[in-house]
Order: structure tokens, then C-alpha cells, then sequence
């Protein structure tokens, strides 16, 4: 069932998705940055963490093509090295916070009355935990781990998204088509999933593409403060970090993460634009 | 000597694909004194003509292409935004349909009924406006007002609030009132009451009105003249008298013929294609009294409903709202219940309440003998397959996400009608077929299509499932004359072809009468009057059922027909 309804939604959006050239640009060259971020290492011979105190602070040249840093490691491999780790992040963590909030919010908005109160005087309780401080507990816990970080950034994510979710869903569930489909003689769940649902994506989609940039900061944070990835691994975070303080004697550090950060947000933002549109059966055809 | 002179006032808006001219050619005027009704269907330009007087369109996308508007010998057209500021609210002023939004709700009444006095300099104290509004507000009969001087909106009911509009809109003693149907959304009895107001106040206060309606019926009760537009462009202007007793243009004949009346009904409404010469086929039918029959006194009454209430709870004050208040009815298969009232009588609370759609707090809903209110979840949501409702606004009532077919076909299959995806397709095809659409709408979006056809989707999804009865809740009240006129006529003809049975909730009694075999008129929660149509409507038994008669705006009240 799910399938063959969802297909056809899909297919309608592919076909609009299509027509949208700037989604379509920005697709193709978030293709490209993540083939940059999971190939470049291969293409550079040198290694990410591959030291050489004679070659410090060395502009882009033949040999070196992003430059050189303090201690002389190819910002090339190390800038595509980060994008992998930063990428993963803020996909990974962005996933899972949609998958809780989305459907904590939506369970609590639709049920409604006393487990609505409670669910979201839970999500209130979390919001109030300092971000840091729970991170830190996490580490002292569970020790230092990479898979952590998602857990840790997606515990925080999500609270917003299950808000979002639940006004959003409050405001269809008083619906008259839902009235229908109650009327109809729907179970909740086909309710909840298949007419709820579609009617969300608009601003669970626009929430989702600024989530991303957000976790790949919230990881640049956690980086800084040794909570995050460890040097010599390295992050488009940790990476402009360490750029921004040596901007004025080598100011490459900061350009070449900077460039494929930033380039990486506009294309989400683009994508996400053209998805929420192309989602929308009212946007117009073609 | 003209108030108000259009000349040839064209204005059109420029959407991506084309130009749409939503007022194209239009000349009228107004002299001192009179009441000129503007009548048209939704989209036939006759709010945009309004609010191009007061130049408060939406530019872009709509831009005056040309023509002239002249207010008392100057060109509105070429004022600076500068003058026409000053011009509103205070020579022209304005009352909005909906009393609900046009408020706002973090002012008190008091002070926005005296803020146009106030920013235009009419009075030389904050303490001098105040004075007046409250004399404005109690002409106009907000007679609450003296003991509550810090009233929010919130606090008055429909009715008082499109009072204080119009108090609002008087208080500068404007020449010229344009009332954008500022009783549409009101009841009749409301309705009434504030015709009678607007139509002394201006006779007092010597200001001409220009009234916009969809509602013939309306404008014949307050209008001097009449003007009818349609697709942007006038067809007729008459005095109200000639245009309702000899209309020329087949347009406005259609819409004097579609709308149901109260003294006579047909079986079949006239539309106006049939006077339009859009389906040759059909003749325009004459209105032939027909006899209704009612079984209501023979055994056979197939849902009863004994002693129903529902309550709600309100969440701040605790106070407990009696929505139904211990209901008796019966309905008889393949009749129609009429229910009329009033809003918040609890009408469509106790539509809700028989599909179960509602928490009930007592009585019982007996089908056929058995009770639905006591049978368990699983077994509701497979007898939700027998009764279906029909919503009001056709907007709101189907999910913009799914495809036709899908909305026709998701509840054949749940019910586990027709045996795989083609065949529930081929279905949805004749259904569609039944409702008046064509198959291949099938794999459209509802954005796509207007209101009376999202409407007639509605209907073919309540007979997706094959019910044997449909709740009507206002489901025509939304809609243009024209527009309704069709689907009660698809109603009708459903009736006949699958024998169901309606609950036809309406606060039109015309509309009622039409359609209903019984009625029963609600007030407060409980049923005021129930019997056979006709003994209702001709004979009614109580005064509150004789107010909502009298308050039926109609031609023949004042000696047209």
C-alpha cells in the first residue's frame, strides 16, 4: 500500500524536481563535493596526517595544491578527508533527529490531552539540559567514541523538530479532511501516515536543511572543546577553526574549508527549496 | 448629482501565464442617497471593482488598466496616495464580510470605533471620540457596550461585532459606505436585523452604499438599483423592481430561476447553463409545485435518536457547554432530514454526534434496532462504511497531497470494495461519471478544480464506500447560487438512483425546503420543532420557528413576485 501511493507521490515530485534548474545545480554539485570528500584522499599523495615541518604554512602551488598548514600537512587531503567526517555528521545526525522528532512529534500532537502534555513537558526537560555538560556525561560514560557524536547531536536536534512537528500536526489534525478520513472509517495509523504525514513535509524539509549546517557547527563546537574529532582527524569545523586563527599569516586555511562549507550549505538550501516545492502537488507542473 | 462615477474601469491581474481580467469595461455610478447593489458570483470581479475604488487592491499582481472613478468631480485614480488616505474611512468608508477577522483583537471595540474619528482629526479630544463611539455604538445597538467599556472583540458574538463595524464605518458620517457582503457570513435572523439597520442609519445619515452581494435575495431587500456582473464585465442594471420582474439578460434570469424559494418548490433546480444555451439539451424547467411525502408517522423510522446529549468542557473556565441537550429524531430510509438553526445551536455538533464522530454523553443511536454507541472500536470503523458526511467547505475537506483516484480509492480499499488496484480504478472512473466529472480527472490534485467540483469530489468519496446515509453538514452553503443549484440537483438524483438517506444540515431554510422531507429546527441544544415539511414551513408551531421564517430575505416580501 505504503509502496505503490508513495510512488506515484515520488514520481510527481521527481517530474518537478526536474524542471527546477537551481535544485538541479545544486544536486549536481553536492555530487561533486562528495565525491571531492570520498575520492581526494586517493588523488592526493599525501596523507592527511602526514607532518612536514620543512614545508610550514606553504601557499597553493603545483605541488601542494590548497597549501600547506603549521605543521605542514596537504590542506587538500586534509580539507577532503574533513568533508567525509562532516558530511556524515550532519546527514547522519540530521536522519536521526528527523526520524524521533517527526515521529514523537506527530504521536504527540495527534493523541492530544494528557499524553501530549506529558510527552512535551519531557521534550521541555531535555531542552533545558546544557548541551555541553550532557555531552560531557555521555563521554564520561560511554568513553570517547566517533558513533557518540551523532547520538549526542541528534539528541539535541530532534527536540526542535518533534515542536515543529507537533504544532504542525495540532493544526491539520482539526482538519475537515481528516474528519473525512476518520469518517471514512480510517485506523489512526493509516491517518497518521498517510494523510498527516504528506501534509508535513513542507516545513519538516526546510527545518531538515538548516538542521544540517547547524550539526556541522554544533560538531566544529564539540571539535574545539576536545569532545568532537581529535587531531590529526580533521573536520570542515575544526578545520576553519584552526583557519580563522592563523587568517592573517596564511589566510588559505581559512578559504579552502570556508569555500566547500559554505558552497555545501547553499546547496542544501537549494535543494531543500526545490524539494519542499516539488513535494507540493500546487506548485505548478511544469 | 452622481456621488460616484465609474467610467469604463478596467482592471486586470498579471499572473506568470496570462492576464486575467477581473474587471474589464465597467461603468456605473451612485447619486446621493441610494442603495446600488452589486451582484455576481465568486469570481465575477465584483470585490475587485470595490476595492479598486479605494485603491486597496494587491499591486502587483493587479494593476488599473484603465478607465475613470470620480468621487464627487475628482479622479480617485490619479489622487496621491497622500489624499486617498485621508479619503478613507472618512468620505468613504468600508465594511468587511467577515466580522471575525476584521476586528483587531488586542484593541478594545470602544477605541477602534473611535480611532477613524481620531486619526482623521475630526475631534479635538481623545475623551470626545470616546463619547461619540459609544453614542455610534449604541445606535447601532451594541447595547452592551455602556457597562463594558473595555470590550474586546472576543467577547461579542458575530452579530455585535459586524455591528461595531459598521458603527466603525458611520462614525466619520462617510458619503459613500461600500459593504463588501457584510451579512454573508452572519445568520438570517442576524442578517435581517442588520439590513434593517445599515438601510435607516444611511437614510438617517444621508450616505449612499454600495452593497456587494452573491445573494439576489439580499440586494432585492435593501438596493434602490441593481447592477449584475459576470465574468468581469455588467450585464444588466435595472431599478431592483424591473430587474426582478423583467430581467432581459438570460444570466440574470438564471439566477433569479436557480435559487430555491421558499414558496414553491421542483423537483429539479434550473442552472445556468440551461439559460446560457451551455447544454442545449435541457430546457429551462418550470417551477412545478410537487408534493412531498412523508413517512414519518408510519413505523418504519430506520435511525432513531433517543435522548442524545454531548457536552463539551471548557479547558480555562471549566464551564460545561451543552452542544446537544437531550435530542429525539427519527429518520426514514431514503428520506431526507432537514436541520436548521441557527449558528451554535448545536447542528452540526449532533450531525457529528450520530456518525459517532464525536464523544457522546448519553442516549442512544439506534440502527435499524441496534445501538451503535455501544459497539466496540474495530466494529464502528466497518460500519463506518454505512454512513458518510459531506463537509462544507470543499477546500478543506479533501487532502491536498493525494491524487483523486487515490482519495476515491483508499476507502474502497479499506472496506475491501473491489478486488484489486484496476478495478477500484474503474470504479473511481464511475463514480466519477456519476458526480458529473470525467475520468480523466482521475489523476489530478483538488487544487486543480473549483469549488462546486471539489464538492461533487466529496460527494463521490462519501459514495466510495457505498453508505446507505450521508450527513449533508452546510454542505451548499458555501457556494454561488448557480453552483448550488447543480449539486443539490446531483443530490436529488443520488437519492433517486442509490435510495439514501440524508441528514441535511443547513441554516438556509429556502435550501431545506427543497431538499428535506421532515425537518427539524434546533435551538440551544435541543430541538425546537419536528414534523413533515410542509406543515413546518406553512404552519409553524413556535415563535422562534416563525422569527427564522420571517427573516428569510425574499422577493415576494416586498411585492416583486
Amino acid at each position: 500500500m505504503k509502496s505503490e501511493q508513495g510512488s506515484s507521490l515520488a514520481k510527481d515530485a521527481w517530474m518537478r524536481l526536474r524542471s527546477n534548474r537551481m535544485a538541479l545545480l545544486s544536486l549536481f554539485i553536492l555530487g561533486f563535493i562528495l565525491l571531492f570528500s570520498f575520492l581526494g584522499p586517493e588523488l592526493c599523495h599525501f596523507q592527511y596526517d602526514e607532518q612536514n615541518l620543512e614545508s610550514q604554512f606553504l601557499p597553493p602551488d603545483k605541488n601542494h595544491w590548497f597549501g600547506t598548514d603549521n605543521l605542514g600537512r596537504d590542506l587538500f587531503a586534509r580539507t577532503s578527508f574533513g568533508g567525509r567526517i562532516s558530511l556524515a555528521v550532519g546527514m547522519l545526525a540530521t536522519l536521526v533527529s528527523l526520524v524521533i522528532g517527526v515521529t514523537y512529534g506527530m504521536i504527540s500532537g495527534y493523541v492530544g490531552g494528557k499524553v501530549d502534555a506529558f510527552m512535551m513537558r519531557f521534550v521541555d526537560i531535555l531542552y533545558s539540559l546544557p548541551f555541553t555538560i550532557f555531552v560531557i556525561l555521555l563521554m564520561v560514560l560511554f568513553g570517547r567514541n566517533f558513533y557518540l557524536l551523532f547520538l549526542a547531536i541528534g539528541a539535541v536536534e530532534w527536540l526542535t523538530m518533534a515542536r515543529i512537528t507537533r504544532a504542525q500536526t495540532l493544526h491539520l489534525k482539526g482538519a475537515e479532511f481528516i474528519e473525512a478520513a476518520r469518517a471514512l472509517g480510517f485506523k489512526d495509523a493509516r491517518i497518521l501516515f498517510h494523510h498527516i504525514l504528506p501534509n508535513l513535509l513542507g516545513p519538516i524539509i526546510v527545518y531538515a536543511t538548516l538542521t544540517v549546517p547547524a550539526v556541522m557547527l554544533l560538531e566544529a563546537v564539540l571539535s574545539f572543546l576536545g569532545l568532537g574529532v581529535q587531531a590529526p582527524m580533521a573536520s570542515w569545523g575544526s578545520l576553519i577553526k584552526e583557519g580563522a586563527e592563523k587568517m592573517d599569516v596564511a589566510p588559505w586555511l581559512l578559504i579552502f574549508p570556508g569555500f566547500f562549507f559554505c558552497l555545501c550549505l547553499f546547496c542544501l538550501n537549494f535543494i531543500g527549496d526545490g524539494l519542499r516545492d516539488a513535494l507540493d502537488p500546487k506548485s505548478s507542473k511544469d | 448629482m452622481n456621488d460616484l462615477n465609474i467610467k469604463n474601469l478596467q482592471t486586470f491581474f498579471h499572473t506568470r501565464e496570462e492576464i486575467v481580467k477581473a474587471v474589464d469595461g465597467v461603468s456605473f455610478s451612485i447619486s446621493k442617497g441610494e442603495v446600488l447593489g452589486l451582484v455576481g458570483e465568486s469570481g465575477s470581479g465584483k470585490s475587485v471593482t470595490c476595492h479598486s475604488l479605494l485603491n486597496l487592491l494587491p499591486i502587483p499582481p493587479a494593476k488599473i488598466e484603465g478607465g475613470e472613478i470620480f468621487f464627487k468631480g475628482n479622479n480617485l485614480l490619479q489622487a496621491t496616495s497622500k489624499n486617498m488616505r485621508s479619503l478613507r474611512g472618512k468620505s468613504i468608508s468600508m465594511v468587511f464580510q467577515d466580522p471575525m477577522s476584521c476586528l483587531n483583537p488586542y484593541m478594545s471595540v470602544l477605541e477602534q470605533v473611535a480611532e477613524p474619528l481620531i486619526i482623521h482629526g475630526l475631534v479635538p479630544t481623545q475623551k470626545d471620540a470616546r463619547e461619540q463611539a459609544m453614542e455610534m455604538l449604541q445606535r447601532v445597538g451594541v447595547d452592551k457596550i455602556k457597562d463594558r467599556e473595555n470590550a474586546y472583540p472576543h467577547e461579542f458574538s458575530g452579530g455585535m461585532r459586524q455591528r461595531a463595524m459598521i458603527a466603525m464605518a458611520l462614525i466619520t458620517k462617510p458619503e459613500l459606505l461600500l459593504a463588501d457582503e457584510p451579512t454573508t457570513a452572519l445568520d438570517v435572523t442576524v442578517q435581517a436585523k442588520i439590513l434593517k439597520l445599515l438601510k435607516s442609519l444611511c437614510q438617517e445619515l444621508r450616505t449612499s452604499i454600495l452593497f456587494v452581494s452573491h445573494d439576489l435575495g439580499v440586494v432585492a431587500e435593501i438596493a434602490d438599483r441593481v447592477v449584475v456582473m459576470y465574468r468581469g464585465k455588467v450585464v444588466e442594471e435595472n431599478s431592483t423592481k424591473e430587474l426582478f420582474t423583467s430581467p432581459s439578460h438570460p444570466y440574470v434570469k438564471a439566477l433569479i430561476a436557480c435559487r430555491p424559494t421558499f414558496e414553491t418548490s421542483v423537483e429539479k433546480l434550473p442552472t445556468v447553463d440551461d439559460f446560457m444555451g451551455q447544454s442545449p439539451k435541457s430546457t429551462p424547467t418550470a417551477k412545478v409545485p410537487i408534493s412531498k411525502s412523508s413517512n414519518l408517522n408510519s413505523q418504519d423510522s430506520w435511525i432513531q435518536v433517543k435522548n442524545l446529549a454531548v457536552h463539551f468542557v471548557q479547558s480555562e473556565s471549566r464551564k460545561v457547554i451543552k452542544a446537544v441537550d437531550g435530542v429525539d429524531l427519527s429518520i426514514s430510509k431514503g428520506k431526507t432530514l432537514g436541520l436548521v438553526g441557527e449558528s451554535g445551536s448545536g447542528k452540526t455538533t449532533l450531525g457529528r454526534a450520530i456518525l459517532q464522530l464525536t464523544q457522546i454523553n448519553s442516549g442512544e443511536i439506534l440502527w435499524d434496532g441496534k445501538d451503535i454507541v455501544k459497539i466496540n472500536v474495530s466494529e464502528l470503523l466497518s460500519f463506518r462504511k454505512r454512513m458518510q458526511i459531506i463537509f462544507q467547505d470543499p477546500y478543506a475537506s479533501l487532502n491536498p497531497r493525494l491524487t483523486i483516484e487515490q482519495t476515491l480509492t483508499e476507502p474502497m480499499k479499506v472496506h475491501g470494495i473491489g478486488g484489486n488496484r484496476s478495478e477500484r480504478s474503474n470504479l473511481a472512473v464511475e463514480l466519477l461519471e456519476e458526480v458529473g466529472l470525467e475520468s480523466n480527472h482521475l489523476k489530478r490534485y483538488p487544487h486543480e478544480f473549483s469549488g462546486g467540483q471539489r464538492q461533487r469530489i466529496c460527494v463521490a468519496r462519501a459514495l466510495s464506500t457505498e453508505p446507505e446515509f450521508v450527513v449533508c453538514d452546510e454542505c451548499v452553503s458555501a457556494m454561488d447560487v448557480s453552483v448550488q443549484a447543480q449539486v443539490l440537483n446531483l443530490l436529488h438524483e443520488l437519492q433517486i438512483s442509490r435510495n439514501l438517506t440524508y441528514l441535511f444540515i443547513s441554516h438556509d431554510l429556502c435550501v431545506v425546503r427543497h431538499m428535506a422531507d421532515d425537518i427539524a429546527v434546533m435551538r440551544s441544544g435541543r430541538i425546537e420543532e419536528f414534523g413533515k415539511v410542509d406543515e413546518i414551513c406553512l404552519h409553524p408551531k413556535t415563535s422562534y420557528t416563525q422569527e427564522l421564517m420571517d427573516s428569510i430575505p425574499r422577493t415576494s416580501k416586498t411585492g416583486i413576485f
